[in-house]
């Protein structure tokens, strides 16, 4: 059974990558990604880790991409028809592609012998109550710098995108 | 029980597609979507580690990784506003004023 | 003949129960039960629109709908035959498949969340451990469905209407996740049935959540684009909003899924604030005997008091302007909400008396509604 989930979900991911890249229309390449968020918040899943499912779905697909279909309706529609969108060198990337995924490929099918020893994420779960409990106790304890650092990240990026797209004249 | 390295061939996977559309694609929109499709692909390989390796640092990580892909997305989609008010086109190639 | 039909009716029964859904197994049951609740929120649905027209017609001195049985009683079944009956038209310039999918996007991820709720005491398909988090993840996909119709129609009306719904889904799903997690730190965890436990030992959350709750419900209007924040669907200025070129059944889809949607914002309401299918009075021995009406008449006896409250305010306020909307949503419960939470945080860090927490909450509350008034009518008398 798990196999068959496995296979399923990690099918349509790939599949709707590629449609991903070879979408007519751009919202179409959105549509696609968002199925590849899905299936991977499933794959998060079958991997124990529900929470991260959770805000993958919640983050991307409901904030992101929501952003990116905003942001392509602002601009004009006509402008973003992918009929003649390609790069002359397509054939040398895709070669670029296959080269680089035959490399991770060797990488990735040989034996990780050292991956045997298990660490302590069994034990937190249990003893904490789950996946988002011991991500909270985590991010709130020995991860606590790099999480204020990650909301100063967003307040940057909130500042800064508020002075980008701002209008000249309504300044004045 | 998969083992870790299908987990792996699978995020390598997505993580080409998403680079050869980032070659590929001339429309800075798109280019972006195909950098969102290698961060996922990156976030995959890391729950999977995180999993086998039972170690929650993994998962914290892709945390991490979704804040700075949210920050990176706004301020990315701003810059690309802003380009278009000025400019009005959308394709990589045309932003070639800082060309020499 | 009668017979030979209970005998063909209790055969069907029972392959259908016993052969091809194995109550043994986990799933079987979780299958009955989500047949169980999707029609009967289906169901529900279906009269509350006939509610909606009455209750209307009433705040309007008209009696509504009248002529199709008593007192207009199978309305809703003829609106679902003429629906079924009419042509699906589909725009010549649509994007087709997108077209198709939208209708059906929407009413999936509708149906989703309700997967995680408990509507009694006993009676939930699945309780998982982030089940508040899964019902706002899987609703907000559900947006897609507006953008993939305002987009495929080709239409500047439909374009225009999901262009302003998803500025406002963006704006007001900020304020709305806060407000909650004042409950869940609160319960210290995200599990539906667990809050709704939990809302014995703590009393209703809407008593030490107040400012929460009012964030909530003005969210939840505006999420599910009824009428005082309907500006997505003003039929004075874009027809119908994001579905104007969708006849037939694909707008009833629509319209089902708008309906669950509010559905689903009244059942968070009753779980998260209300105490679910807790009776009221819950932790006074005084009022035991109210534990004897099953718990799931106090759960929908909650749900239809906020689908009144839906149906009252639409009866009632006028549509607000788009700016005054924004402003609303960002400088003012966005604000509040990081307030209640903070005033949260500390309360449950203090280890204070319950009452005096419900006693400080009223007391901002009224602090802030004092100074709102006074800022109004400097504002006005400035304009002036």
């Amino acid at each position: 059974m798990i196999h068959l989930f496995f296979l399923m979900f990690s099918l349509i991911a790939v599949i709707a990558s590629w449609r991903v890249v070879a979408a007519k229309h751009i919202i179409h390449a959105v549509l696609w990604l968002v199925v590849t968020f899905f299936s991977t918040a499933c794959l998060f899943v079958m991997l124990g880790a529900e929470f991260l499912a959770a805000i993958q779905i919640l983050v991307y697909a409901g904030a992101i991409i929501i952003l990116y279909v905003f942001a392509i309706m602002l601009v004009n529609v006509k402008d973003l028809d992918i009929k003649a969108h390609f790069h002359k060198h397509r054939r040398l990337a895709k070669l670029l592609g296959l080269v680089i995924f035959a490399e991770l490929g060797l990488v990735f099918l040989q034996r990780f012998t050292f991956l045997q020893a298990k660490g302590p994420l069994a034990v937190q779960q249990a003893e904490w109550g789950g996946n988002s409990e011991v991500i909270g106790r985590l991010l709130y304890t020995d991860y606590i710098l790099p999480f204020e650092l990650a909301s100063i990240i967003l307040l940057v990026a909130i500042i800064g995108a508020v002075v980008l797209a701002i209008t000249q004249e309504k300044r004045a | 029980m998969i083992s870790l390295n299908w987990y792996l061939v699978v995020s390598a996977l997505l993580f080409c597609i998403g680079l050869i559309g980032v070659l590929v694609k001339r429309n800075v929109i798109m280019v972006f979507l195909c950098l969102e499709l290698m961060l996922n692909a990156a976030n995959l390989s890391l729950v999977a580690f995180s999993d086998y390796l039972g170690n929650i640092q993994g998962q914290i990580f892709t945390i991490f990784n979704i804040t700075v892909a949210a920050a990176e997305a706004v301020v990315g989609l701003a810059i690309i506003i802003s380009l278009y008010r000025n400019r009005a086109m959308t394709n990589v190639d045309d932003f070639n004023l800082l060309k020499w | 003949m009668l017979e030979n039909l209970q005998r063909l009716i209790q055969l069907t029964i029972h392959l259908i129960v016993n052969k091809l859904v194995p109550l043994t197994h986990p799933w079987g049951w979780a299958f009955i039960k989500a047949l169980i609740v999707v029609s009967l929120i289906m169901l529900a649905v279906t009269f509350v629109t006939l509610a909606e027209r009455k209750l209307i017609g009433r705040m309007q001195i008209r009696h509504g709908p009248m002529r199709t049985g008593w007192h207009g009683i199978l309305q809703p079944i003829a609106d679902g035959i003429k629906l079924l009956c009419k042509e699906c038209i589909t725009p010549a310039e649509a994007d087709k498949w997108v077209f198709l999918m939208a209708p059906i996007v929407s009413i999936a991820f509708a149906f989703v969340p309700l997967a995680v709720i408990p509507f009694a005491k006993t009676f939930f398909i699945t309780d998982i451990n982030i089940g508040l988090l899964f019902i706002l993840a899987v609703s907000s996909v559900g947006f897609l469905g507006n953008i993939m119709a305002g987009w495929s129609s080709a239409s500047k009306y439909s374009f225009l209407g999901s262009l302003r719904a998803l500025a406002l889904m963006i704006s007001f799903e900020v304020p709305m996740v806060m407000s909650m997690v004042g409950v869940v730190v609160f319960t210290g965890s995200l599990s539906m049935v667990t809050i709704v436990e939990s809302q014995a030992h703590w009393g209703w959350f809407i008593l030490s959540q107040p400012m929460a709750f009012v964030i909530y419900v003005l969210c939840g209007i505006a999420e599910t684009q009824r009428t005082p924040f309907d500006m997505m669907e003003d039929e004075g200025s874009l027809v119908c909003g994001f579905f104007t070129e969708y006849s037939g059944m694909r707008f009833a889809l629509f319209s089902l899924a708008e309906y669950i949607n509010m559905f689903l914002v009244a059942i968070l309401a009753t779980v998260l604030f209300l105490g679910g299918w807790q009776p009221p009075f819950v932790s006074w021995p005084l009022f035991g005997f109210l534990n004897a009406v099953p718990s799931v008449f106090w759960f929908s006896a909650k749900l239809l008091l906020f689908m009144f409250l839906y149906i009252w305010l639409r009866g009632t306020l006028p549509r607000v302007r788009y700016d005054q909307l924004m402003y609303l949503c960002w400088k003012i419960l966005m604000p509040l909400a990081l307030l209640n939470l903070m005033l949260t945080a500390l309360f449950l860090a203090s280890k204070m008396n319950i009452l005096i927490f419900y006693l400080l909450n009223l007391l901002v509350v009224v602090i802030w509604l004092s100074i709102y008034a006074k800022t109004q009518a400097w504002v006005s008398a400035n304009n002036q």
